[in-house]
C-alpha cells in the first residue's frame, strides 16, 4: 500500500516541482491533444451533419459502419496507420511515423467515429420545425448546416468530450505511431505505461494523477462554454 | 395581375395518405384566410405555399412556374407554423436571423428588429435581449411573428397565428397582421377559427375540407355524392336533409360540393314555403348561429347550422328587418341545384 501513497505524495511534487522531462511530456501531450481534437472536429462535424442532415442511398449503411466504428481498438488503429506511413507504406515519403503529426492523424480516426456518430444523431433528432422555419427565413446550404449545429451545440459539446475523452486516455496509437521518443513523442500515458513497467508505480501514479488534472481542466472549460451559451 | 398563386390538380401525399387533391384553386392578392376543420389540410397547404414541402401538379406565383424556381421564391414568402419555433438565442437574433442572411448591415438590422417588435407589441428595451427560454407562449408566437414581419414579405403566409394566445396578444397579433397588409402590400393568407376576425379583414376566404379546397368564401358540402336512382341526379343525404346536385361535366370525382354565399338564400321557417320551391332548388331547415359584419362589402354574413353542417350567406340590412332575422332564428335555406359544383 505505501506505494500508492508515496505516488500520491511525489505527485503532488511533482507537479509542484515539474521536471523538465515530464513537462515534455505534458507540453507533447496537450500538443497532441488539442491537434488531434481540432482536426476530428473540422472533419467529423460537417460529415456528421451531412450524414444525419440528407437523405441518400447508402446513408444507413455508412450510419452503422460509423457506430460499429465507435469501438475500434486503439492498436488496431496504430497498426493501419503505421501500415500507411511508414517508410515502405504509400504515405512513407511524409515522414509521418515516429512524429507527433503521426501520432494526430491515428488519434483523429479513433475519435472520429464518436464525433460523427453523436452529431449525426443530435441532427437527425432536430425537429422538423427547426428545419421549416430555417427555410423559410430564407436559409440554405452552408448556413443552414452552421445553425442547425449551433441547434444542437449541448450534443455537440456531449460529443467533444467523449471524444477528447478516448483521445486523452489512449495509448496503443501513441505508442506504435510514436514509439514513446523522449522529449519528442513521449506523452504522458505512454509514460505511465514506461514507468509502471519498470516498476517506478510511484512515478506512474503521479503522471496519472497529471492526467486526470489535464482532463478535468478541459472539461471545465467545456462545461464553462456550455453555461455561457446557456445564459 | 390579380392571383398571387394559382394552383391546378395539385396533389399531396404523407407516404400513401393523401392529404391534398385541389383540382383548381385561385388565391388573390389581399387578405385571405384558410378556414377548414381540423385534418383538413390547412397546414400542408401553408407549407406548400411557402414551397417547403414536394407536390404533383402546377402552381404558379406571380404568374411565373414554381417548379424549379422554389429556392428564389422562397425569399419573398415565408410563413410562421402552427407552432412557432425559436432559435435558441436572444430575441434579438431570432428577430434578426433572416435579416442577417440578406446582407441587411447592422444599422438597417436593428432599426427592423425594433420596428418589428414594436409591431407585435414587444417592447425594445424589455424583450430584444432576453434568451429564448424566458417567453411565456404568447410572446415566443409574437417574436416568431415579429421575425417574420422584419422581412417585409411580399406573402405572409400564417398558421392559426392567433392559436393559443390570449386575446390581448391576439389583438396585437391581428392588428399587426392588418399593417402589414396595409403598410407594405404583403399578400396574407392566414389558417384561422377566429371568423369574426376573418370576416372583418378578410379579402377572400379558401374553404377546405379533406383536402379538396374552394375560393369566395365557398360553402362546402362533404358527401358521399352517389346518383340518386329517382332523380338521375347527384345526392347526398348524410346532412338530414337531401341535397342535389347536377351531374357534373368534367369532375371525376364527387367528393366534395361547394356553393357560393351569393347563391344562397334564407327566409324564417316556413313549411308551405318550403313546399313551394319547385324542383330546381336544395333547401334545408337550420338555425342562425352567427351573424358579423363583413368589411369588404360593408354587408352582413349569417351562419346557419344545418344538420351540422354550415352555410354562410350575406344579407342586406333590408331583409334582416324585414325578417327580423337574429341569431336564434329558425330559418329555411335555399340555394339552386345548378349552383352546386364539385370541387
Ligand atoms: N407529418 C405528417 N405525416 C403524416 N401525415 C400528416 C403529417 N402532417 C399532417 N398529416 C395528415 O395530413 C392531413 C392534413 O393535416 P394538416 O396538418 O394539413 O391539417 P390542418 O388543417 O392544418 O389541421 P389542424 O386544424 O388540426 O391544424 C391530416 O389528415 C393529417 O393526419
Ligand atoms: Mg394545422
Amino acid at each position: 500500500m505505501d506505494y500508492i501513497t508515496e505516488g500520491f505524495f511525489r505527485a503532488l511534487g511533482l507537479i509542484f516541482s515539474m521536471n523538465e522531462e515530464t513537462w515534455s511530456a505534458v507540453r507533447t501531450t496537450m500538443r497532441l491533444t488539442m491537434s488531434s481534437m481540432a482536426l476530428t472536429l473540422l472533419i467529423g462535424l460537417p460529415l456528421g451533419f451531412a450524414l444525419g442532415y440528407h437523405e441518400f442511398r447508402g446513408r444507413r449503411i455508412i450510419r452503422t459502419a460509423a457506430d460499429t466504428l465507435l469501438a475500434l481498438p486503439t492498436v488496431v488503429v496504430g497498426l493501419i496507420v503505421y501500415a500507411f506511413i511508414s517508410n515502405r507504406g504509400p504515405l512513407g515519403k511524409w515522414q509521418l511515423l515516429f512524429s507527433v503529426k503521426g501520432m494526430a492523424i491515428g488519434q483523429t480516426i479513433l475519435a472520429l467515429p464518436i464525433v460523427v456518430a453523436l452529431t449525426a444523431s443530435a441532427i437527425e433528432n432536430l425537429e422538423e420545425r427547426l428545419r421549416f422555419t430555417l427555410l423559410t427565413l430564407g436559409a440554405s446550404g452552408w448556413r443552414m448546416a452552421v445553425t442547425c449545429l449551433a441547434e444542437s451545440r449541448y450534443a455537440l459539446l456531449v460529443a467533444a468530450m467523449t471524444a477528447y475523452g478516448r483521445i486523452v486516455a489512449e495509448v496503443g496509437v501513441s505508442m506504435m505511431i510514436g514509439g514513446n521518443i523522449k522529449w519528442h513523442t513521449r506523452t504522458i500515458t505512454t509514460a505511465i505505461t514506461l514507468e509502471t513497467g519498470k516498476g517506478d508505480f510511484a512515478l506512474g501514479i503521479a503522471l496519472g494523477l497529471l492526467l486526470l488534472l489535464i482532463s478535468f481542466a478541459v472539461n471545465v472549460g467545456l462545461s464553462f462554454v456550455k453555461h455561457r451559451t446557456d445564459s | 395581375m390579380k392571383n398571387i398563386y394559382e394552383l391546378r390538380s395539385l396533389t399531396h401525399k404523407y407516404g400513401s395518405h393523401a392529404t391534398l387533391g385541389i383540382k383548381s384553386l385561385d388565391i388573390p392578392k389581399g387578405v385571405v384566410g384558410l378556414v377548414g376543420p381540423n385534418g383538413s389540410g390547412k397546414s400542408t397547404l401553408l407549407k406548400i405555399l411557402a414551397f417547403l414541402l414536394p407536390y404533383e401538379g402546377k402552381m404558379s406565383y406571380c404568374g411565373r412556374e414554381t417548379a424549379d424556381k422554389e429556392r428564389e421564391m422562397r425569399k419573398s414568402v415565408t410563413l410562421l407554423l402552427q407552432e412557432p419555433y425559436l432559435l435558441r438565442r436572444s430575441v434579438f437574433e431570432n428577430v434578426a436571423y433572416g435579416l442577417t442572411l440578406r446582407g441587411c448591415s447592422r444599422g438597417e438590422t436593428e432599426a427592423r428588429v425594433s420596428d418589428s417588435l414594436a409591431r407585435v407589441g414587444l417592447p425594445f428595451g424589455e424583450f430584444a435581449h432576453r434568451p429564448w427560454y424566458r417567453l411565456s407562449g404568447g410572446e415566443a408566437q409574437r417574436v416568431s411573428l415579429a421575425s417574420r414581419l422584419a422581412l417585409r414579405p411580399e406573402v405572409l403566409l400564417l398558421d392559426e397565428p392567433t392559436a393559443n394566445v390570449d386575446e390581448l396578444s391576439a389583438a396585437k397579433i391581428k392588428d399587426s397582421i392588418t399593417k402589414a397588409a396595409r403598410d407594405w402590400g404583403s399578400t396574407v393568407i392566414a389558417a384561422t377559427h377566429d371568423l369574426v376576425w376573418l370576416y372583418e379583414a378578410a379579402t377572400d376566404i379558401v374553404s377546405l375540407y379533406e383536402g379538396r379546397a374552394a375560393g369566395g368564401a365557398a360553402n362546402l358540402i362533404p358527401g358521399p355524392w352517389k346518383i340518386d336512382e329517382t332523380d338521375g341526379r347527384f345526392a347526398t343525404t348524410g346532412w338530414g336533409c337531401k341535397f342535389l346536385a347536377n351531374v357534373a361535366s368534367g369532375a371525376e370525382d364527387m367528393t366534395c360540393a361547394a356553393v357560393s354565399p351569393g347563391d344562397i338564400t334564407i327566409r324564417p321557417a316556413d313549411d308551405e314555403g318550403i313546399a313551394a320551391t319547385g324542383k330546381g332548388f336544395n333547401r334545408a331547415r337550420g338555425v342562425i348561429t352567427q351573424m358579423s359584419i363583413e368589411k369588404l362589402s360593408g354587408g352582413i354574413v349569417a351562419a346557419v347550422n344545418c344538420g351540422g353542417l354550415t352555410f354562410r350567406t350575406r344579407l342586406t340590412r333590408g331583409t334582416i328587418a324585414e325578417y327580423g332575422l337574429c341569431p336564434g332564428v329558425e330559418v329555411d335555406a335555399f340555394f339552386p341545384v345548378s349552383s352546386v359544383k364539385f370541387i
